[in-house]
């Protein structure tokens, strides 16, 4: 007996009702108030009983639903509390969870990602978001996400590129050197910072790893040449001796000794900028703040930020630097 | 040479004696030869002046007397309309495409006026070379 359009849309939302784990045991009234609410038309009792003696048919009739009268609670229930007439099962918690991490994707990741995301999981939760579809959406998570960045267009090729490890030739602009060059890069990494998208690769014309903003990025092309592999543990030393993403010019890793003012250490202590931070208190709460870095612009920008609330105790150099840019 | 591959050369030339031009790449495809260009507005002009290019524009090789005419730009004005910068440090990207030259390692002029002033776009002796040539995955 083939099942109709309609009947199909009713057994989904009873199916709903009966997973809905916020509103357990819902009663012959609740089952019609739900179907006029979500589907727009009047339904009968008769019909709901028809449809609930329908989904507990064997298929292909039915969905061998394990619906109950609980005589205790006086409405329906699931006997199985996963069961679900869908090939997934998911209950009103599993829903509400992943639309919970759409939102977050949505809020860190812009809406190119979430986009195609909620794209992927729309067919996941085809039938839960049905029943939610006349909800008025409202922004529970803000973060300071700008989207459109120039060069976030890159974004897909280049993913795909680092994921499946392919050369791409791109044009580079250099905003501190004013100059153009024409790149070949092996690409390993996207990476986040302050709201601006990087890619991390081997480049051909420094024969190391380099960081290139996706601003700054034209023309993407990618090309079929050997790929010039890069190890996780390269990668990493580069990654986690830096905060940011540009270390200063012919920067190591060093010991980078900062003195921060009382109400500054209050920001430092409550989240580390680096995990070789380490802050030792001084008794009028003012703290001496020690890492393990390579300096970076970012660095010598977030010094800056605080004025004259942080100073650079050492390296020297890099005191410097930041009295430069003041 | 499979004509249906695209052909990426990094070029990565800058032209002389005004050095606020450069010729970053040449693509030789079965559709056209595109060539990427960058450009830095300078202190010459106020507010960095403008761009444009002209629709006569065309590429010539050394291996013949054709010429390969410019079919469409991106990201620059076919003359009279033009591109105003609004600062001396403003720098632009842009692409020309013209009819397809054979992919063959040859030298290319490329043409914007028979008698050119320093500002117009010609350049001279470009080296295709296809042996430094990435073949482009296409989509």
């Amino acid at each position: 007996m083939p099942v109709n359009k309609n009947a199909y849309r009713r057994y989904k939302v009873i199916d709903a009702c009966l997973r809905n784990k916020m509103r357990r045991y819902p009663n012959m009234k609740e089952l019609l108030a739900a179907l006029e609410e979500k589907l727009g038309v009047n339904t009968t009792a008769e019909t709901v009983q028809k449809d609930i003696a329908v989904m507990k048919m064997l298929p292909p009739d039915g969905f061998d639903a394990p619906i109950k009268f609980n005589r205790t609670h006086l409405g329906y229930e699931y006997t199985n509390p996963d069961f679900s007439i869908n090939g997934v099962s998911l209950n009103s918690y599993d829903v509400d969870s992943i639309n919970e991490a759409i939102e977050v994707i949505s809020a860190i990741g812009g809406s190119r990602v979430s986009e195609k995301f909620s794209h992927a999981i729309e067919k996941v939760l085809s039938n839960a978001q049905e029943l939610n579809n006349k909800e008025v959406k409202r922004k529970i998570i803000e973060t300071d996400y700008i989207a459109e960045g120039r060069g976030f267009e890159h974004f897909d090729l280049l993913y795909s590129a680092c994921r499946d490890r392919v050369p791409v030739s791109f044009i580079h602009y250099s905003y501190s050197r004013r100059e153009f060059k024409a790149l070949i890069i092996h690409p390993v990494l996207l990476k986040e910072f302050n709201n601006h998208w990087y890619v991390i690769g081997f480049s051909e014309a420094h024969q190391a790893l380099r960081t290139f903003g996706l601003d700054r990025v034209k023309a993407p092309e990618p090309i079929y040449k050997v790929f010039q592999d890069t190890s996780s543990d390269v990668i990493d030393a580069y990654l986690n001796n830096v905060y940011g993403v540009y270390p200063l010019p012919n920067c190591t890793k060093e010991k980078i000794t900062l003195h921060a003012n009382a109400m500054i250490t209050n920001y430092f202590r409550a989240q580390k900028i680096h995990e070789s931070q380490h802050v030792e208190m001084q008794s009028r709460g003012d703290s001496i703040i020690t890492f393990e870095l390579i300096p970076s612009m970012e660095l010598v920008s977030l010094i800056l930020s605080y004025g004259k609330q942080i100073r650079v105790l050492e390296p020297a150099h890099l005191a410097k630097t930041v009295k430069e840019f003041k | 040479m499979d004509k249906k591959r695209d052909l990426l050369l990094q070029l990565n030339v800058v032209r002389k004696p005004n050095t606020n031009l450069i010729i970053l790449r040449a693509i030789l495809s079965e559709r056209h030869t595109r060539i990427d260009f960058g450009y830095f507005a300078t202190d010459e002009y106020y507010r960095g002046g403008w761009i444009k290019m002209s629709p006569d524009s065309y590429l010539r090789t050394n291996s013949s007397e054709a010429k390969y005419k410019l079919k469409y730009t991106d990201d620059i004005p076919l003359a009279p309309a033009r591109l105003d910068f609004e600062s001396n440090k403003d720098w632009h990207y842009f692409s020309l495409f013209f009819e397809p030259i054979a992919k063959r390692s040859c030298k290319i002029d490329l043409i914007e006026v028979e008698n050119p002033k320093d500002t117009d776009f010609n350049y001279y002796g470009i080296k295709i070379d296809l042996n430094n040539a990435e073949e482009i995955i296409k989509p």
